[in-house]
């Protein structure tokens, strides 16, 4: 790759970085897997970066690239087993204001819904990709999107709801 | 209508207590090595792809050394004769020895003549054997080894042929004078039926020998030398050979006939019909 291209690359890893962490860390539920599937997916970005349009298809090119890094991890077995350590310690700790166990109900909310569904809610309404973007990332139709998004929020309601209640 | 749960998702993703452990400059490292790596790999699976298919044509070719043998491979399917309505039998399997082997057993018998017989190498046509002869066309089985060398300048050849059965073995050598064949080829040893030296263009000799329910195939050599084969030795007790006149036809490689002819001589011993 030529100096002046590696130089664009460098400024769009570190302006991308963070953002498809934590959108990472909304499809896993775990921050370290979250920044694995970030840097998986920006070193794909590079391989491909001569032929992607990054006037327009760079963004939908690096959350495609993080999604399926994040599918993959599911498929690998090692990646499946689950330590009870920071996630379980966060909650356990005290925390006077509430705000990481609302975070944690929220991803525990995430977690319960099927993986094409939750993709579709986190690009659609944290990721703010369009439903065409949505759908060339998630490789289906925008009626697919349409279904599946609405169906992720409002089994997402029904559980945020069910547990602000037990929480009361 | 969706604020709520773009609000709670903002919230959920917050890491200002979570440092990024991502260095830029790690990520570009590990990206070139991706890169590296593929591009290493794609160099490898060309060159193995090109061994493989290399290997692949030596195996499937194995077995056809690239002396002596221009052309007529055996095939696996039955070749009919169009001009006899026979199928074709395939020609002799290619001798193992190797043409330096054959030159120098060749030379040894001889010297060993010359020695016994006082003869002096000089005084022979094309001069004493040496490894600057070629070998045109060679065949063999277990006990006897039928080669036909060329000297250097192409004017002499020799006709060696050496039975090493036991109880009989034997040897002979002839020298005949090489001169350019017409296109019905040259009988350079009467009563053979390998003894016809047909013209350089024929790339496919088929005999066709009177009673016998196959054309013989010719393993092609060089200079319109070809060999169907060892005739066998016929030590005492043998049944007689039969008699025959063979049908010699030599074919261009554009598959034009080139030469046919019924052999002017009773050929004597014949070798035996390669199976396919």
């Amino acid at each position: 790759m030529k100096a002046s291209d590696e130089a664009e690359f460098t400024e769009f890893a570190a302006a991308m970085v963070r953002r498809l962490r934590r959108t990472a860390y909304l499809m896993c539920g775990d921050w370290h897997r979250a920044e694995d599937a970030a840097q998986d997916a920006l070193v794909k970005v590079y391989r491909r970066w001569h032929r992607i349009n990054r006037t327009q298809g760079l963004n939908s090119y690096a959350h495609q690239c993080l999604v399926t890094s994040v599918f993959d991890q599911y498929r690998k077995p090692w990646r499946r087993e689950r330590l009870a350590d920071t996630d379980d310690l966060d909650r356990a700790l005290p925390d006077p204001a509430g705000i990481v166990d609302d975070r944690m109900f929220v991803v525990e909310a995430l977690a319960a819904l099927p993986p094409s569904q939750r993709a579709c809610v986190v690009l659609r309404h944290y990721s703010d990709l369009s439903l065409e973007q949505t759908a060339a990332v998630l490789g289906i139709g925008t009626g697919g999107v349409k279904s599946q998004t609405s169906r992720a929020l409002a089994r997402l309601r029904e559980l945020l709801d069910q547990t602000e209640r037990s929480a009361l | 209508m969706n604020n709520d749960i773009e609000h709670l998702l903002a919230t959920a993703a917050d890491d200002t207590d979570r440092p990024l452990k991502t260095d830029v400059d790690d990520l570009l490292v590990r990206a070139r090595r991706s890169v590296r790596r593929t591009r290493i790999a794609a160099a490898s699976t060309a060159v193995l792809t090109t061994a493989t298919i290399i290997g692949g044509v030596a195996v499937w070719s194995g077995g056809v050394p690239n002396t002596a043998q221009p052309a007529g491979g055996p095939t696996n399917t039955v070749a009919i004769d169009p001009d006899t309505g026979k199928p074709i039998a395939p020609p002799p399997p290619v001798s193992p020895v190797s043409d330096r082997e054959v030159i120098g057993r060749c030379m040894a018998k001889e010297t060993e003549f010359n020695r016994a017989m006082h003869r002096d190498p000089a005084s022979v046509a094309g001069g004493p054997l040496t490894f600057k002869w070629t070998v045109a066309v060679k065949s063999s089985d277990a006990h006897v080894l039928e080669a036909i060398l060329v000297a250097p300048g192409s004017g002499v050849a020799d006709v060696c042929y050496i039975n090493s059965t036991p109880g009989s073995p034997s040897w002979s050598g002839q020298r005949p004078r090489l001169t350019q064949p017409p296109a019905s080829g040259t009988v350079y040893r009467a009563g053979y039926i390998q003894g016809v030296r047909v013209p350089s263009e024929v790339t496919k000799v088929l005999v066709d020998v009177p009673g016998e329910p196959q054309v013989r195939q010719a393993r092609m050599g060089a200079d319109g030398f070809y060999t169907l084969g060892v005739t066998p030795s016929r030590g005492p007790g043998s049944p007689p050979a039969p008699k025959t006149k063979p049908r010699i036809r030599g074919y261009a490689a554009d598959g034009r006939k080139v030469l046919d002819r019924v052999l002017p001589f009773i050929v004597h011993g014949m070798p035996p019909v390669p199976q396919r």
